[in-house]
């Protein structure tokens, strides 16, 4: 019995062997684009949202479904957002930025910091840093900044170049994630945005893209409140 | 100076439950990339089709509450198995359409000419015919997953993985001997 059960295990396992693909190679630098174009580009559900968003923007023109319509973008763009009862202090970090300069987190104790954990090839990270360049020249001198980190593995061959031709005027720093200290080696998927505030607690979080209404209105509750 | 050298207190606690950290996915995506395209390979034969669906097994694990770190592996395998199976059964379908229009059959690529024999192409046309349950149990276990990893990917009770095992491989057989005429 046992032998008649190990010869169909055999026969069976032969079976399957003879699946096996051979000499072939498997490439996951592709696999890696592809998971990153999937991500960004179309066909991921950024693209999506993108359909989604077009077809709200006819509604939001529309003067009649245009606050249902402004509800339902917030509602579909803020991925997660938490404000928690108990403020936590911010981690630390140093790390240095486009200048060269190397950047503490600590530094800005005293003013109220929008920490945003981005990358170029990140389609919504890309559809925020607009907002950000907004709110550091309207609420810069105000006891407020915003605090880029991008996380592109390319460098700052990748980084530099967007930063220019979107004229960003706070300070971006590039990290990996193992340089990161935790919670922020553990950021799963961008954009990532903390709101800090003066006393270095976090007073927020954002997963995903959000409206620039929504942060403006936090930023203010937390400069004039 | 290294970011990680400067004291700090830990932030406000993270939801992490919904998506794997980025350096944990990197960690997965090293440790099983190219043994779950190969496993797919097996089951679909096109290496080309075999790195998109491993693409899209990575990709089901970025975006959904992943597993327990200890049963990614489990996970990432059942996932895959299942992709190719699907493929392989659409394949199988596809084939008895073309079938009925044969003068309309496309020119056979270089892996229907080159890469298929006559086995595989038995073996795989079994895999496609039994119920999913049983040919994800029989390629999750000729990949060697443990019963307790086939339990825990499967959702199954690990008490009755030798029994459900059993009868793939006799439904295996029996398709096989029924199609084809080998015994034993």
């Amino acid at each position: 019995m046992a032998n008649k059960f190990e010869s169909e295990q055999n026969w069976l396992s032969a079976k399957l062997d003879s699946l096996n693909p051979g000499e072939v190679t498997f490439n996951p630098s592709r696999a890696r684009t592809m998971l990153r174009e999937r991500s960004a580009g179309p066909g991921g559900r950024w693209a999506w949202a993108g359909a989604v968003a077009a077809a709200l923007l006819v509604l939001i023109a529309l003067p009649s479904p245009r606050a249902a319509a402004g509800r339902v973008w917030q509602r579909l763009f803020t991925m997660k957002v938490e404000q928690p009862a108990v403020r936590s202090a911010a981690a630390d970090f140093a790390l240095t930025d486009s200048t060269g300069k190397v950047v503490r987190l600590s530094d800005y104790r005293g003013q109220v910091v929008l920490l945003n954990f981005w990358a170029t090839w990140c389609a919504p990270c890309q559809h925020e840093v607009p907002w950000f360049v907004d709110f550091q020249a309207r609420f810069g001198d105000q006891g407020f900044t915003v605090l880029g980190i991008s996380l592109d593995e390319e460098g700052w061959d990748a980084v530099r170049p967007f930063l220019a031709e979107k004229q960003v005027n706070y300070p971006v720093m590039l990290a990996s994630s193992a340089d990161l200290p935790q919670p922020y080696r553990s950021i799963g998927a961008l954009p990532k945005t903390y709101l800090i505030d003066r006393d270095g607690h976090v007073a927020g979080e954002y997963d995903g893209l959000a409206s620039a209404d929504a942060y403006e209105k936090w930023i203010r509750s937390m400069l004039f409140h | 100076m290294n970011a990680s050298d400067v004291a700090g207190p830990a932030g406000a606690p993270a939801d992490q439950a919904r998506l794997p950290a980025a350096s944990d996915f990197e960690t997965q995506f090293e440790a099983h990339y190219e043994r779950i395209a190969r496993a797919i390979a097996r089951v679909i034969r096109d290496p080309a089709r075999a790195e998109e669906l491993a693409v899209e097994a990575f990709w089901k694990l970025w975006r959904n509450t992943p597993p327990r770190e200890d049963a990614v592996g489990g996970w990432l395998y059942r996932t895959a198995v299942r992709l190719a199976l699907d493929e392989l059964r659409r394949s199988a379908r596809r084939s008895r359409y073309e079938r009925w229009f044969a003068a309309l059959r496309p020119p056979s690529t270089p892996y229907d000419l080159f890469s298929a024999s006559e086995e595989q192409g038995r073996v795989r046309a079994v895999l496609a015919a039994l119920p999913r349950r049983h040919s994800e149990l029989l390629l999750l276990r000729h990949e060697g997953l443990s019963y307790a990893e086939l339990a825990s990917s499967l959702q199954l009770n690990p008490a009755s993985i030798g029994t459900l095992l059993s009868r793939a491989q006799e439904a295996f057989r029996k398709e096989y001997v029924s199609r084809y005429g080998e015994q034993i």
